[in-house]
């Protein structure tokens, strides 16, 4: 099912809005997160989908019909909540038969259609327990069976992994991206777990402010910021972001007057610092000093010194430990520009008009659009 | 040290225990004695034959069939009706949303704190003109509801969280059937605790049923025993026979279910 | 929907739960509730064809100069007195010792909780044969240790003791069991703190267990002192359908009851509810206004 919001507004008490005019299209069979800080609004949209929540203005859409006035059942969405909400006094099998019970299938053809989906979600040996006998992850999977079983328009899940240990987390998240994958369910996934989204979605959507910051797929996400509120909450290490005034002097005559004019912030990527022998694609050579080097089991970083600012980069770690002072390259690609309003200006897919450089001007095609993903941090 | 304090202990609570148990045991005792062992001198612990006589005596001596019978209706539709609009009330409480619902909830609670030996004189009069005196109408009607047991109710049905409410709506179940396939099976214990309650205290109720019944064939058990003890006179041994006939239905009820009652305590104190 | 207000459809639906609970309390609480308020006043009254000819506060006047109302008021207040602290203090000491106990404390439990769930009007019976005068078990045993027969139940000075004491009896199971609860819900931590800080088993428990207590030693008295303002059942059982030799055990229910059943004076009767309902209130106004400076919540 594709689902379309209209210029949706929600307001909880009729004068802040918690939503403003969000407008979006999620395409139908792809998995996509809904991603972002607490209060941000991920909740209140995954709800505003599933009929919990009604808009305090605008439509949304199921295929071409509008459901905005329909409830969670008119609409025949499966949902997993955070805490599961199982039923703790009935069986696994009886959990996975209650939407087909409540949709008065026949007993013979709900329990077979209940031990099917337990065994898509891995619980099948598990029918006659009840829920408190079961781990947290079994749980979850016997959750999803039930949000699958009524064959839902759409599949919502409300962090569902929040509540589980960290191995168990990246257990589940690849199995949410099986039974996704195995019965092409459209699927919306709420976390704020930037890993989590970028491993497993088609498509995130960044909610922070009420607002939609950006909308697309995990490598665009982090190789083309649409602005700086992206760019600092998708990556890890943090991106670097310094005035843009302190490289003012280095990027004169590179970066054209025009953006410099505009740029308030510039956000440089960890992986973006390299030592000059190994660049790739280099925009221009830094001078600086070394603070300090730190080593965390297989990643390492180096704090650089910069005018003043303090850049960490993960790629310097065959620089030798008493190096002082050095010269050190920016990469093109990881390298942002953000204007006083946090909009991106320069880097990422907009195509990087140098001074001097006739080649961009000539095929912007040529600008690394999709570049990011290939080096983009584990 | 610790075990000396041990000892202490134990024979503290032992001796308590048998005063405790004491008046429990003096009754048995007595019922099964002969006329002129009830009055000897020093007591006769445990009588020489044990005079089951006595029961079937007590049990014709004043019309205590009828009396249990009432007392069995009494209790079993008290019971139940209370228990059903306390749970349709209790819900409308806890989950759905409706004009008035703060002002409703504080006039009940509000209500809480009105003795209720003050109603029973306007509750006679009503009755009274319903032309219900000495039937099961008054014994009962009042009785079909209980804020008490609506707020109890409602602590539990709010302890199950809105989340299961929503995930059953979506799962297609209406108000009705979620309800009674998901919130009542989930609020097991805390409804059999308010169950078990109810029932002692109906069965054991006494102004109540003593205002509303001067009619014999209308008395609940604690009000035909009243009555009878004027028959008894200084016949103990009927008399006590009477009175382990009354006790022991709750006692077992007791026994058997003595986790929810002490669960329910434990609830209602806490939260009331 | 989570954000829906209430409408009128969801309105009429929740109504329509409450509907049953709804007409029962209102016709037989709130209704009388303010009727008995009402009645107070009613000066002439036709019970028959409910007609009320006059008002006026001559049933509070009636009270005011009623020696037996006086009575039952200062009956009542001593029966208060005589039950509640006594109470608490043995059934707070009984569940510190279950407390303390691994063994048989769910058996102890058992007995101590016993006379609860007992029928009063019955187990009155049982006591009132205990208080026999010549045969009765308790002066049986006081003759045992040289005291004389005492007249349980028909000497005034006694009718009211055995009243107590029977009550007691009665009542301790259910605040041991929330005193149980009480103690369980107390952190073991706290013991381990005091005792690293040095406190022995006498300060661990002025200074930790009956301070976290409060909130429970609180609920208990309240709970007590309204239950013994009410107290009726025991008094009519045990003085068989009387209020005990010379009105000793005279209570506000009790006079309610023989004024508005005996009597037939409702006025009066509901007069009497009246002031009963501000006792209650006034104590527990107090009771109130004392916990917020000692409960620890």
């Amino acid at each position: 099912m594709q689902v379309t919001f209209k210029d949706v507004t929600l307001s909880y008490d009729g004068k802040r809005d918690i939503l403003k005019h969000l407008n979006f299209v999620i395409q139908e069979g792809s998995l996509v997160c809904l991603l972002g800080p607490s209060g941000g609004g991920k909740s209140t949209t995954l709800n505003l989908i599933s009929g919990l929540l009604a808009p305090t203005g605008g439509h949304i859409f199921f295929d071409d019909a509008d459901v905005t006035k329909k409830d969670a059942l008119g609409r025949k969405v499966g949902m997993v909540f955070q805490n599961y909400a199982l039923y703790p006094h009935l069986t696994v099998l009886k959990n996975i038969e209650f939407p087909l019970k409540m949709a008065k299938m026949s007993k013979a053809d709900r329990t077979k259609r209940a031990k099917e989906l337990a065994a898509l979600v891995h619980v099948e040996d598990q029918l006659d327990k009840k829920p408190g006998e079961l781990s947290g992850g079994q749980q979850q999977r016997v959750a999803i069976a039930r949000a699958l079983a009524k064959e839902p328009s759409i599949l919502l899940l409300d962090e569902p992994l929040s509540n589980l240990d960290a191995r168990l987390r990246i257990e589940m998240r690849e199995e949410i991206r099986r039974i996704q994958r195995e019965t092409g369910v459209t699927t919306v996934f709420v976390t704020h777990d930037q890993d989590e989204a970028m491993h497993i979605s088609d498509q995130i959507m960044v909610l922070h402010d009420g607002h939609i910051q950006q909308f697309s797929t995990p490598k665009k996400l982090y190789a083309s910021p649409d602005n700086l509120f992206v760019a600092q909450f998708i990556g890890e290490p943090v991106i670097n972001s310094i005035p843009a005034t302190a490289l003012n002097h280095d990027l004169a005559g590179i970066v054209p007057d025009s953006i410099l004019t505009q740029a308030q912030t510039a956000g440089i990527r960890p992986e973006a610092l390299t030592l000059p022998q190994r660049a790739l694609d280099p925009l221009v050579t830094l001078h600086g000093k070394v603070l300090e080097f730190d080593q965390f089991g297989r990643e390492s970083t180096a704090n650089i010194d910069y005018n003043g600012y303090q850049l960490i980069s993960t790629e310097m770690s065959q620089l030798a430990h008493d190096t002082k002072e050095l010269d050190f390259t920016l990469e093109k690609k990881g390298f942002f520009l953000f204007d006083a309003d946090g909009k991106r200006i320069f880097g990422g897919d907009t195509p990087m008009v140098l001074v001097g450089d006739q080649s961009a001007q000539k095929d912007p095609a040529a600008a690394p659009t999709e570049s990011g993903g290939d080096t983009h941090a584990e | 040290m610790k075990k000396v304090a041990s000892i202490l202990r134990y024979t503290i609570l032992t001796l308590g225990a048998l005063i405790m148990i004491l008046p429990f045991f003096w009754m048995l005792s007595t019922s099964l004695k002969t006329q002129p062992e009830t009055v000897q001198i020093p007591p006769v612990w445990i009588p020489k034959q044990l005079q089951w006589g006595n029961y079937v005596e007590a049990f014709k001596a004043a019309p205590f069939a009828r009396y249990f019978v009432n007392s069995v209706i009494v209790t079993g539709v008290t019971t139940i009706g209370q228990l059903f609009t306390s749970i349709l009330a209790a819900f409308a409480f806890s989950k759905l949303r409706f004009w008035g619902k703060n002002i409703l909830f504080l006039i009940f609670l509000g209500t809480m704190m009105i003795p209720g030996e003050m109603l029973i004189i306007p509750n006679f009069v009503t009755l009274s003109n319903m032309h219900l005196v000495n039937t099961y109408g008054a014994l009962i009607l009042p009785w079909l509801a209980s804020f008490f047991t609506v707020f109890t109710l409602r602590q539990t049905f709010n302890s199950v969280s809105d989340q299961t409410y929503f995930a059953a709506k979506i799962d297609g179940a209406s108000d009705w059937r979620f309800l009674w396939h998901i919130l009542v099976p989930m609020s097991k214990s805390t409804i059999t605790a308010v169950t078990v309650l109810q029932v002692i205290g109906s069965w054991n109720a006494f102004m109540w049923p003593l205002i509303v019944t001067n009619d014999e064939n209308m008395r609940t058990l604690p009000v035909g025993l009243q009555a009878f003890t004027t028959d008894a006179g200084t016949n103990f041994a009927l008399l006590m026979a009477a009175s382990t006939f009354v006790i022991i239905p709750m006692v077992v009820v007791y026994i058997f279910l003595q986790k929810y009652i002490i669960a329910g305590i434990s609830n209602s104190g806490l939260k009331g | 929907m989570l954000n829906e207000k209430p409408t009128v459809k969801s309105s009429i639906k929740a109504y329509l739960y409450l509907l049953p609970m709804l007409v029962i309390t209102f016709t037989f609480n709130i209704y009388p509730i303010i009727k008995s308020f009402l009645m107070s006043f009613y000066t002439k009254y036709d019970f028959y064809t409910d007609v009320v000819s006059a008002y006026g506060f001559s049933n509070f006047t009636y009270l005011w100069n009623d020696p037996d109302f006086h009575l039952a008021v200062r009956n009542t207040l001593v029966f208060v007195v005589g039950v509640v602290p006594l109470n608490i203090i043995i059934s707070l000491f009984i569940a510190l010792l279950l407390n303390k106990i691994k063994r048989f404390a769910g058996a102890f439990r058992t007995i101590y909780f016993l006379p609860f769930v007992t029928s009063t009007v019955a187990i009155a019976q049982v006591w009132n044969w205990i208080y026999h005068s010549d045969y009765g078990l308790l002066n049986y045993f006081l003759g045992l240790v040289g005291i004389n027969p005492i007249n349980w139940l028909n000497d005034p000075n006694w009718a009211m003791p055995a009243l107590i004491i029977m009550s007691i009896w009665k009542g301790l199971g259910f605040n041991i069991v929330l005193f149980l609860v009480g103690l369980n819900n107390i952190n073991t931590r706290y013991y381990q703190a005091a005792e690293i800080d040095g406190a022995d088993s006498w300060h661990q428990f002025t200074n930790v267990t009956l301070p976290l207590l409060s909130p429970i030693t609180f609920l208990v008295t309240i709970n007590g002192v309204i239950g013994s303002f009410k107290v009726f059942d025991e008094i009519f059982a045990l003085f068989q359908g009387s209020s005990g030799p010379s009105k000793s055990a005279l209570t506000i229910v009790y006079y309610l009851y023989e004024k508005f059943y005996t009597e037939w004076k409702y006025g009066i009767a509901a007069a009497s509810g009246v002031v009963l309902f501000f006792l209650i209130l006034l104590v527990t106004l107090i009771q109130l206004w004392y916990s917020r400076k000692h409960v620890h919540y």
